[in-house]
């Protein structure tokens, strides 16, 4: 029960954090401010080397298995699913963000696959960058990994993530 | 009551103390007694105390070898009461950090008693988002009469303190470059009289450049200076400076790659111009949070000798660990490595024996642990360790296994 307080508690905190600072400035949180943000509430500083900065707490996070699905990019701005994903693996959820990256990934190329086989004519690019099948843009694989037709048969390569062993 | 017990003693009168005036602060915050109109004394007592973490372990291991002899194997129980207190407090951009760390070691049937005591103290400040600064000083005490204790490239069976005052600077001109210097002085001091020779005072000065050519690659080349000096046997005194040149190559989701390579040129009483080359690799797994593996290698680095016979001798190490979560309470690790010295004939001092020798140690352990709840831990361990060497009657085989309670309050 007092885990589960602390993990809520720790929800909450992170929550309003990145809520505070993303409303508050017209630049939004960037994904090393988040790190070090992070490495504060984790109590890890005294990891971290002597004189430390930004990147510091990004390489020790990255040391512990946490980080976005596609890496840290520490001057990017920080997106609703890396911050996420890194709440959720720093609180244990790891496995839970695998499952549904892949199960994520795995239905893109199950929908580009389906539309390809009734467009065969179009190239995987043009495929990928019509907006009538894509209104949103091309889709993305979770992990950043590219979609390929490296064989040309006309069908996605499957995407082989390091994570499938905790699938 | 010989020296060290005497320093063991107070500091753990100094530990009982520090734990028993902060009951009637306990006392009196449980009972409500301090509110935002108290003193300020005791509310800033009250906050210091709440940053103040204690911890106490007590440890019971069965020892095969306690003499580390290679013969005549003598095994027996420890039993090992640790203290541990430390004051973090931070305070973006402060960071201010004060620990003290000591050991007991009771041995049941030597009826001798092993001390050693760690100290540190931390101080960094980030004035700038991109400029940031450090102080420090690690302190180390080994106390012992006749249990050895493997130092570097040999035993030591008496006591030695060792000092490191470390200063550091980091600063970020551009997003992808960083610049890092550090400056440290390492003392180290022999208790014994017979022991004096190893008694060094170093300086070392690192300056080294990253630059991240792209979010996945980055570069480092840096340079370090380096000056060993033994003030009881100088014919042992090197100076000697490294360039060095790495890249650190990140696989996303799957595990981090760091190769450097050095090529350092010496000055020594014997060899006015002697260079060497030396490489170290290491591998990071990131692809998990409950699994964690890391392999380190290290290549033909040199390193100044704590033996009378050289100055100075050659390690190729490979070690490698494993940590992983079986569920949020328990934790396994595993580790193992195995290094090789290299004594050189041509590093051999005036008087002794011109020929090479060569010394190889494996180790390997592995250790359980298991949080009961938020305040007390359980730790079962395993190691092994086993030393081949060419110097006469330092060869052993140990095996350890212990078990030990944790308290932190």
């Amino acid at each position: 029960m007092k885990k589960k307080i602390r993990v809520i508690f720790l929800l909450c905190a992170l929550g309003c954090m990145f809520c505070a600072v993303s409303f508050s400035q017209e630049q939004p949180m960037t994904q090393e401010e988040f790190a070090v943000e992070l490495v504060r509430s984790m109590k890890l500083h005294d990891v971290l080397p002597l004189a430390a900065l930004p990147q510091d707490c990004i390489k020790l996070l990255e040391s512990l298995g946490i980080a976005p699905l596609k890496g840290w990019d520490a001057k990017a701005p920080l997106s609703e699913d890396d911050y996420m994903v890194v709440v959720a693996k720093s609180i244990g959820k790891e496995k839970m963000v695998h499952q549904k990256a892949i199960e994520v990934c795995d239905r893109i190329i199950y929908v580009v696959n389906g539309r390809w086989q009734k467009k065969p004519h179009m190239s995987l690019l043009e495929l990928l960058s019509d907006r009538s099948i894509f209104p949103e843009g091309p889709p993305q694989c979770p992990y950043g990994l590219r979609f390929e037709d490296s064989d040309e048969d006309h069908r996605v390569d499957p995407h082989y993530h390091a994570a499938f062993l905790l699938k | 009551m010989s020296k060290k017990h005497t320093i063991f003693l107070a500091s753990f009168l100094a530990f009982l103390l520090i734990v028993f005036s902060c009951l009637p602060v306990f006392a009196a915050e449980a009972s409500g007694f301090i509110t935002e109109d108290s003193p300020a004394l005791l509310r800033f007592v009250k906050n210091l105390i709440k940053k103040i973490d204690f911890a106490t372990s007590i440890t019971t291991a069965y020892d095969s070898n306690i003499f580390l002899t290679e013969d005549a194997e003598d095994a027996d129980m420890i039993t090992t009461l640790t203290q541990k207190v430390s004051l973090e407090l931070i305070e973006e951009p402060f960071y201010f950090d004060l620990g003290y760390t000591g050991n007991v070691s009771y041995y049941i049937d030597e009826g001798d008693n092993l001390h050693d005591h760690v100290a540190k103290c931390i101080f960094s400040y980030r004035p700038f988002e991109n400029f940031s600064y450090g102080i420090g000083n690690y302190f180390k005490k080994v106390a012992s009469k006749k249990i050895a204790t493997p130092f570097g490239d040999r035993l030591l069976t008496r006591g030695y303190k060792e000092d490191t005052p470390v200063f550091e600077v980091k600063w970020q001109p551009r997003d992808k470059l960083s610049v890092e210097y550090s400056w440290l002085h390492y003392w180290l001091d022999a208790d014994s009289s017979a022991d004096d020779f190893i008694d060094r005072g170093d300086n070392s000065a690192r300056i080294a450049f990253d630059y991240e050519f792209w979010n996945d690659f980055i570069g480092t080349v840096g340079y370090r200076y380096y000056d060993a000096h033994f003030p009881h046997r100088g014919a042992k005194d090197t100076e000697s400076s490294r360039g060095f040149y790495g890249i650190t190559k990140k696989f996303p989701g799957a595990f981090n790659l760091t190769v450097e390579a050095g090529n350092e040129h010496k000055k020594t009483v014997y060899q006015n111009n002697d260079s060497n080359i030396d490489a170290r690799l290491s591998l990071n797994t990131t692809f998990s949070v409950y699994t964690i593996f890391s392999l380190n290698y290290t290549y033909n680095r040199v390193l100044p000798s704590a033996r009378s016979e050289y100055f100075q001798y050659f390690t190729n190490s490979v070690s490698a660990g494993i940590k992983h979560i079986i569920n949020p309470k328990t934790t396994i690790f595993v580790n193992g490595g195995v290094e090789q010295q290299d004594f050189d004939s041509a590093d051999a001092l005036s008087g002794q024996p011109v020929i090479d020798r060569e010394t190889e140690i494996i180790s390997c352990g592995a250790s359980l642990r298991r949080k009961l709840n938020d305040y007390l831990t359980v730790n079962l361990g395993y190691e092994y360790t086993k030393r081949n060497t060419d110097f006469a009657s330092e060869g052993y085989s140990d095996n350890k296994v212990s078990l030990g309670v944790t308290a932190r309050y």
